[in-house]
């Protein structure tokens, strides 16, 4: 009877050991989405094609018309009813820009130093333009959590207001005191990136100072956040708090199909949850009449549109307002100069 | 009675923090069905690496999955903990049906922790990781 058991369990793995190289993960499922004609396009899978012509073809594929801006009352504030913070913070550089997380679960610490990031340059009126370092938050702040296994984003703000955190850029920039030190690698593939050598995905070493070159010290450099708080979950207070102050840190479930993400508004059709994932939300908007939160992933500019995704906005999809109701949505406003 | 009770009382107490904990985390682990199609891909990946990287004459096979867990990275990465046997195909061959043979079950058998990152829109999927700890009872 086991053998009979075990035959089964080896015939489905067999097929595989016939056919060593492993066919593209999800092509029956980008179909499957894109034949839903749903509010949103899943990428298909390019393989004999230049990334670059992609990028421009999806580029082209996203400049529509834009739609009117209308005005809106909530709570006695005037909002938008469309908002994107790149536009209206124009020079401030960090706004535009999409990070690389690499192989370690380090969103928190993403989702949190670009939007700190963003709010230093907002609040000095552009005077202030720094690129907070994720890699001091992911290897020094022992409350956070558990590093590249997972943490919290309202203990990484705490973490801004009561240690600061140092200037830091992309992996191997050599930009600011600590850049990230996990590279965004490729295997196999003649592009870019810089090819995977080792494990990666671990916590790097929490170290107090810069790297060669850099000045100043590290004391020097860490920039602190002023004060603390939250915003609740309500979808007018997080429009206000974004409009007001800039871009969140927000939090929701992530499920099999927003990987395959290319365009359009963003909601769950298929597959099974993954786990919790922090981003940052910048703005929002309608697009064919589906509300959204335009969000800032941290899966690098391959990704999604550009990097950056809208996600269904006002009924808690995958708990995108929920989860930064009480903790996620901690924020710090101004620096301590 | 008043025991059991206790001991319920503690139970739920110590699964409401758990659960408070883990609904705030964000980047961390998360069980999966190992009957998943993305699991079962990304075991088969880490199983072709297994058996290019070793120097055995024949093909291991995984005869149970034991755990399996996901985590949002960029991309995703599925850590899958597998109950490993040697079947009776050579490498060389490439048949249909790779049978584990009663003897080299009880002989041979080993536990394997992949790590399997996957990266779909770049078409990458990577073992970034595999431990096979000896193991006399598996």
């Amino acid at each position: 009877m086991w053998q009979a058991a075990f035959l089964i369990v080896v015939t489905s793995f067999s097929s595989s050991l016939a056919r060593p190289n492993l066919k593209p993960l999800s092509i029956e499922m980008v179909n499957y989405i894109n034949k839903l004609n749903t509010t949103w396009m899943a990428g298909r899978n390019f393989h004999n094609i230049e990334y670059s012509y992609i990028q421009k073809l999806c580029g082209t594929l996203l400049k529509g018309p834009k739609l009117p801006i209308m005005i809106q009352y909530a709570g006695g504030f005037k909002l938008p009813r469309q908002f994107d913070s790149r536009e209206q913070w124009p020079n401030c550089p960090t706004l535009k820009e999409i990070r690389d997380q690499g192989s370690c679960g380090s969103c928190w610490a993403f989702g949190a130093s670009e939007a700190m990031s963003d709010r230093i340059c907002i609040h000095s009126n552009a005077k202030i333009s720094v690129e907070l370092s994720a890699e001091d938050l992911l290897s020094c702040c022992e409350s956070c959590g558990m590093g590249c296994n997972g943490g919290y984003p309202s203990a990484a703000w705490d973490f801004w207001t009561k240690d600061g955190l140092v200037s830091g850029g992309l992996y191997d920039s050599h930009i600011g005191c600590r850049p990230y030190t996990i590279p965004p690698c490729e295997h196999h593939v003649n592009g870019s990136r810089p090819s995977c050598s080792g494990e990666g995905g671990e916590t790097p070493q929490c170290v107090y100072r810069c790297e060669a070159g850099y000045t100043p010290s590290y004391k020097q450099d860490k920039h602190y956040g002023k004060t603390s708080y939250s915003v609740s979950s309500d979808e007018d207070d997080i429009k206000h708090e974004i409009y007001k102050n800039g871009p969140v840190e927000g939090a929701f479930t992530v499920y099999e199909d927003f990987v395959l993400y290319k365009t359009g508004v963003y909601q769950h059709v298929t597959g099974s949850a993954l786990g919790g994932h922090a981003i940052k939300i910048l703005g929002w908007g309608e697009e064919n009449g589906i509300p959204y939160w335009l969000c800032a992933n941290s899966w690098n500019t391959d990704w999604g549109n550009n990097g950056f995704f809208k996600i269904l906005r006002g009924s808690n999809h995958c708990g995108i307002e929920s989860e930064i109701s009480h903790q996620l949505f901690k924020h710090t406003n101004m620096e301590k100069v | 009675l008043n025991t059991t009770y206790l001991v319920s009382l503690f139970a739920f107490l110590v699964f409401t923090a758990v659960s408070a904990v883990s609904s705030s985390m964000v980047g961390g682990f998360q069980d999966a069905d190992p009957n998943d199609e993305r699991v079962k891909n990304a075991l088969n990946f880490a199983v072709v690496q297994h058996n290019r990287a070793s120097n055995d004459m024949y093909l291991s096979q995984v005869a149970q999955v034991v755990k399996v867990q996901t985590q949002v990275v960029s991309g995703i990465k599925y850590v899958i903990t597998a109950n490993m046997a040697r079947s009776v195909c050579r490498k060389s061959e490439a048949r249909e049906l790779c049978e584990i043979p009663e003897h080299a079950q009880v002989m041979t058998p080993y536990q394997c922790t992949f790590t399997v990152w996957s990266r779909p829109w770049l078409n990458q999927v990577q073992l970034l990781k595999e431990t096979c700890p000896p193991t006399n009872n598996v």
